[in-house]
């Protein structure tokens, strides 16, 4: 265990919204047993007034979350200048066997947040609380996963070891090396950004159709699609440098912290993607398929920019 | 949210003025207290940095059972053949305990062949003055001793070694020079009783700093006695030190966070009957339970907005302004040399942001269940 201020104040912010949590959790399991539309007891109107409390928590949880995800990020930026050997939040995140399962597990946990919240406003558009029971169930499974990332994130920090040397990022995701991501890395770069450029057209396409389940499932494809693209195929022309493939290294000031911009882009926008096959039909504003569209747009114009770019500049394609 | 929204959230605060101004102040407190001691900790930390720039970049020391002892001169040849290396210099350095002011001097000797340290040290050797040049620090102790134009040094075999003082240097960065005393390499061998054939450690100048690793591993394969250090060990033990203290201080402070919990949310739980019927009446309006939670977070939000602001800026105020009297002593440490070093401004947008989510949360959060109970009130019981 190290003490620097960032993790501590990601522990605190952690052991925060899980103390509220617990509250939330305490009503869930009430709601689960108890709740009756129909029926009229006291207890039924408490428990309708306490769905308001575990929503309110879940809400402010989520708004607590959603800017502590990229403090976390900064945080593992800032301990790369401590740990040996990382240049970057690259090998912080694989310093020990946690930190890569902590990391994927926090972003799972913003989306599912994000996905109770829009059904929670279905549910609050109902005259007759017709999804409470179902969002109260499905908060439990958020519950478990949350706890979990708390004790992932204890694990993690309690591990650091900060005498240790750890990669860097120009060994994690080398070819050569036999890192997870090895065998995405032998596909040539120029298919990777075919698929993920075929993925974006396939989204245009979707949203033309009005196809929200077919839109829904692409943006679900299309998050891990362009993570993989961002790192074999863009960071080269970002960084100006053929060897360097990193996710982490465009959150620094050298490239002017658009790593920060890109990823908010992407969650957004696909979170906003998976989430309008969720939207109910029959709310008064149904969600236009262009507001994912246009984060997504966004995203790639900017990746794509740098591609450019670097062209206009030097007359050379890198990959 | 609208502006209607805001105004009316403000009108609620002001007629419970007394009640929200008690909490504002408790959470102003707060957030100066740890923006106080981050900004110092960031300061202290910029001004090492910026004279770490300036340091060799590698450090080879030689110890036997984990001490260290001076090295022999014959390394520096055989450092200086590795390739890449551009040069590598003797250093003469250590301690002189001044028993009458209780104090440790750090002397460094000089070689004086070698021009071009800076200017003005350029200029005290110009003068042709055989001496030393002292900080601030060993200037100020020395006339506290009425030694106004020299020192009396006693070396190892007892007798006085008289050294005239010929300057101090500037204060600029007085963090780390307050306490040295600088004199010719020779005067240093006779203070320290060192033979010629040794110095105190090796530095090392490599042209390309991509090499220092591996040129820092061949030193040490070459003499597996040494401790090499390079320029980058050095800046993350500094960055460790710092962590540490900061991190260690708001570790301590949880307590207090916690203290604060507990306040705002008692102090919210207690929703007057005069703040009862002023909801109840919203509620016989018409207003649903989420419009009056809207409200109230609205209210809490305001106070989390003004006291972090107006925090963070009187933090800036009480470390660069006042320099922070008492707090700034967490972090230097204490000595009799303590260096009187201005701290140097950082704005650091990161810095901000931990501060944000060390203390903004905690308040929300501690408003949540005051806030849902205060807005389920039954406006029928409430009203009557």
């Amino acid at each position: 265990m190290f003490f620097t201020p960032e993790i501590v104040i990601s522990l605190l912010i952690d052991t925060l919204s899980l103390l509220l949590l617990a509250i939330a959790f305490v009503v869930a399991v009430r709601i689960l047993l108890w709740f009756d539309y129909g029926s009229d007891t006291s207890r039924q109107y408490a428990l309708e007034r306490q769905s308001y409390l575990a929503s309110t928590i879940v809400a402010f949880v989520l708004a607590v979350k959603i800017p502590a995800i990229f403090y976390f990020i900064y945080t593992l930026d800032r301990l790369s200048l401590v740990i040996p050997g990382a240049m970057c939040a690259a090998g912080v995140v694989t310093a020990n066997e946690y930190g890569v399962w902590l990391f994927m597990l926090k972003i799972v946990n913003i989306y599912l947040f994000g996905l109770w919240l829009v059904l929670h406003i279905a549910d609050l558009h109902t005259s007759n609380y017709h999804y409470t029971r179902a969002k109260f169930a499905f908060f439990l499974l958020i519950f478990i996963l949350v706890l979990l990332e708390f004790v992932l994130e204890l694990l993690y920090f309690g591990h650091l070891d900060i005498s240790q040397v750890v990669s860097c990022c120009g060994t994690l995701f080398n070819r050569a090396a036999h890192s997870p991501l090895a065998l995405v890395a032998a596909i040539d770069p120029k298919v990777i950004a075919g698929a993920f450029y075929a993925l974006y057209a396939a989204l245009l396409i979707a949203a033309l159709a009005k196809k929200e389940w077919l839109f829904s499932l692409l943006s679900l494809l299309f998050l891990p699609a362009a993570t993989v693209a961002l790192i074999f195929f863009f960071s080269p022309y970002i960084y100006e440098l053929p060897t360097h493939h990193c996710p982490f290294c465009i959150l620094q000031p050298e490239y002017h912290y658009i790593g920060y911009l890109l990823y908010a882009l992407l969650f957004i926008g696909t979170f906003l993607g998976i989430a309008s096959a969720f939207w109910p039909k029959w709310m008064k504003k149904p969600l236009n398929l262009w507001i994912p569209f246009g984060f997504d747009t966004l995203f790639v114009g900017i990746v794509s920019f740098y591609v450019l770019y670097y062209y206009y500049q030097n007359h050379v394609w890198l990959l | 949210m609208n502006l209607k929204m805001l105004a009316f959230a403000l009108s609620f605060l002001r007629r419970r003025l007394w009640k929200n101004l008690a909490v504002f102040f408790v959470f102003w407190a707060l957030i100066f207290l740890v923006s106080s001691a981050f900004l110092i900790a960031a300061s202290i930390k910029k001004e090492l940095f910026a004279t770490l720039e300036e340091l060799p970049q590698i450090f080879v020391q030689r110890t036997i059972a984990g001490r260290l002892l001076p090295s022999p001169v014959a390394r520096i040849e055989k450092i200086e053949q590795i390739e890449g290396v551009e040069a590598a210099y003797g250093r003469v350095w250590g301690y002189y305990y001044f028993p009458a002011a209780g104090v440790n001097f750090s002397i460094v000797g000089l070689d004086m062949d070698m021009a071009g340290f800076t200017p003005w040290m350029d200029e005290i050797l110009a003068s042709g003055k055989e001496g030393m040049v002292v900080g601030e620090g060993v200037k100020r102790v020395l006339l506290s001793h009425y030694y106004k134009e020299y020192f009396n040094f006693i070396t190892p075999s007892g007798d006085f070694l008289k050294v005239p003082l010929v300057g101090a240097f500037p204060a600029h960065t007085e963090l780390e020079s307050s306490d040295t005393i600088l004199l010719p390499m020779q005067t240093a061998r006779k203070i320290f009783g060192m033979p010629q054939d040794q110095v105190s450690d090796i530095t090392v100048r490599v042209n390309n700093p991509k090499e220092i690793a591996t040129i820092a591993a061949k030193i040490r394969v070459l003499y597996p006695d040494s401790r090499v250090l390079t320029r980058f060990d050095i800046n993350a033990a500094y960055q460790n030190v710092f962590d540490y203290k900061s991190g260690l201080f708001l570790a301590l402070m949880l307590g207090a966070f916690f203290a604060f919990f507990i306040l705002v949310f008692e102090k919210m739980s207690s929703v007057g009957k005069e703040e009862r019927r002023e909801i109840a009446i919203l509620k016989a309006l018409g207003w649903r339970i989420g419009d009056v939670l809207r409200l109230k977070f609205l209210e809490s939000s305001l106070i989390a907005i003004f006291a972090y602001g107006l925090g963070v800026v009187g933090a800036y105020f009480f470390v660069y302004s006042m320099q922070a009297p008492l707090l700034r002593n967490l972090f230097t440490g204490f000595s009799v040399l303590k260096p009187r070093f201005e701290l140097i401004p950082v704005l650091d947008i990161g810095l901000l942001l931990s501060i944000f989510f060390a203390t903004v949360p905690l308040y929300l959060a501690a408003t949540i269940v005051p806030t849902w109970r205060s807005s389920v009130i039954d406006p029928e019981e409430a009203l009557r």
